[in-house]
């Protein structure tokens, strides 16, 4: 957990140093790109390793996905809803 | 690069990293493999985060418009974060998944290399997949479904996106929301993307 906190923060020095001392511009959305990438593909690699693991629940997976990521945006809805409702209210 | 393609490259990638692994599972002894990596993926994330920081500092006119549109849009991300949580407790009182885990898987927001990466190496690589594809979905989801949302709550159902709406869905929040909503977009997903690494290690560790 800390070490997540650390990574965050000595990020944040470092770019407040480099932009402070030296203002050069970072392309940083290739590094992201690639960290991405790196990040996917070996999590398939180890989800590939433990295949009779992931094959065991392999198609709960994919339906608790599923499910999960519809009621997220339901409730994000239902909320982008009672925010209109409550800010309507405030100003009427 | 375009959105779609861009997830297309995402799946692609998680199938030749499955193949690959699945080649590799005959190897004897793979236990030195799936210690390598989940190392590389912890460092991976690390990497992820210290970029996050970066871009931040780097390109201070991000914090300035937070910080201009704080004072009137600080409920939005709100409301979005509540949204999780609340949704979280109904995923785990419908599935019985544990409630820590599906409150921390949805209140990723969307920001699948984070979270997935995260639960791997907390709980194991069945719950990362799980993780990220229902982080992806959230996307996928996003990208489909804004065009069709009513006008009058437009501005507000940006929430839907999540961590996502400062970079791979505010084209399709711009394009369908107006430009007005773009600044409002990448506010809402900053702020997020700031909260998702404090608060996921504080539900789930």
């Amino acid at each position: 957990m800390l070490d997540l906190y650390l990574a965050l923060g000595l990020g944040f020095i470092v770019g407040y140093i480099i932009y402070k001392h030296h203002p050069i511009q970072l392309k940083l959305d290739a590094i992201f790109t690639l960290t991405v990438l790196l990040i996917v593909f070996f999590i398939g690699f180890n989800a590939g390793l433990n295949m009779h693991e992931v094959l065991a629940q392999g198609l709960t997976i994919l339906t608790l996905s599923l499910l999960i990521s519809l009621i997220n945006i339901v409730f994000a809805l239902i909320m982008a809803m009672l925010l209109r409702t409550l800010v309507v209210r405030k100003r009427g | 690069m375009n959105e779609r393609a861009f997830i297309l490259i995402l799946m692609l990638t998680l199938i030749l990293g499955l193949g690959a692994g699945v080649l590799c599972s005959s190897i004897p002894n793979r236990g030195y493999l799936n210690f390598i990596s989940l190392t590389i993926v912890k460092i991976s994330l690390l990497l992820l985060l210290f970029s996050v920081g970066l871009r931040y500092s780097l390109n201070p006119k991000i914090l300035m418009n937070i910080k201009n549109t704080i004072k009137s849009g600080l409920i939005l991300p709100l409301f979005s974060l509540l949204a999780s949580i609340l949704s979280g407790i109904v995923i785990n009182l419908l599935v019985g998944l544990d409630a820590r885990l599906s409150i921390a898987i949805s209140v990723a927001m969307g920001w699948y290399s984070f979270i997935a990466p995260y639960v791997t190496n907390v709980a194991g690589v069945v719950y990362g997949i799980l993780a990220f594809l229902s982080n992806l979905l959230r996307e996928v989801f996003t990208i489909i479904i804004y065009p069709f949302i009513p006008r009058n709550i437009k501005g507000n159902a940006i929430m839907i996106g999540g961590a996502t709406t400062m970079d791979s869905t505010l084209p399709v929040i711009v394009k369908y929301g107006g430009e007005d909503l773009g600044l409002i977009a990448i506010y809402h997903g900053s702020v997020i993307t700031l909260i998702v690494p404090v608060l996921v290690p504080l539900i789930y560790s």
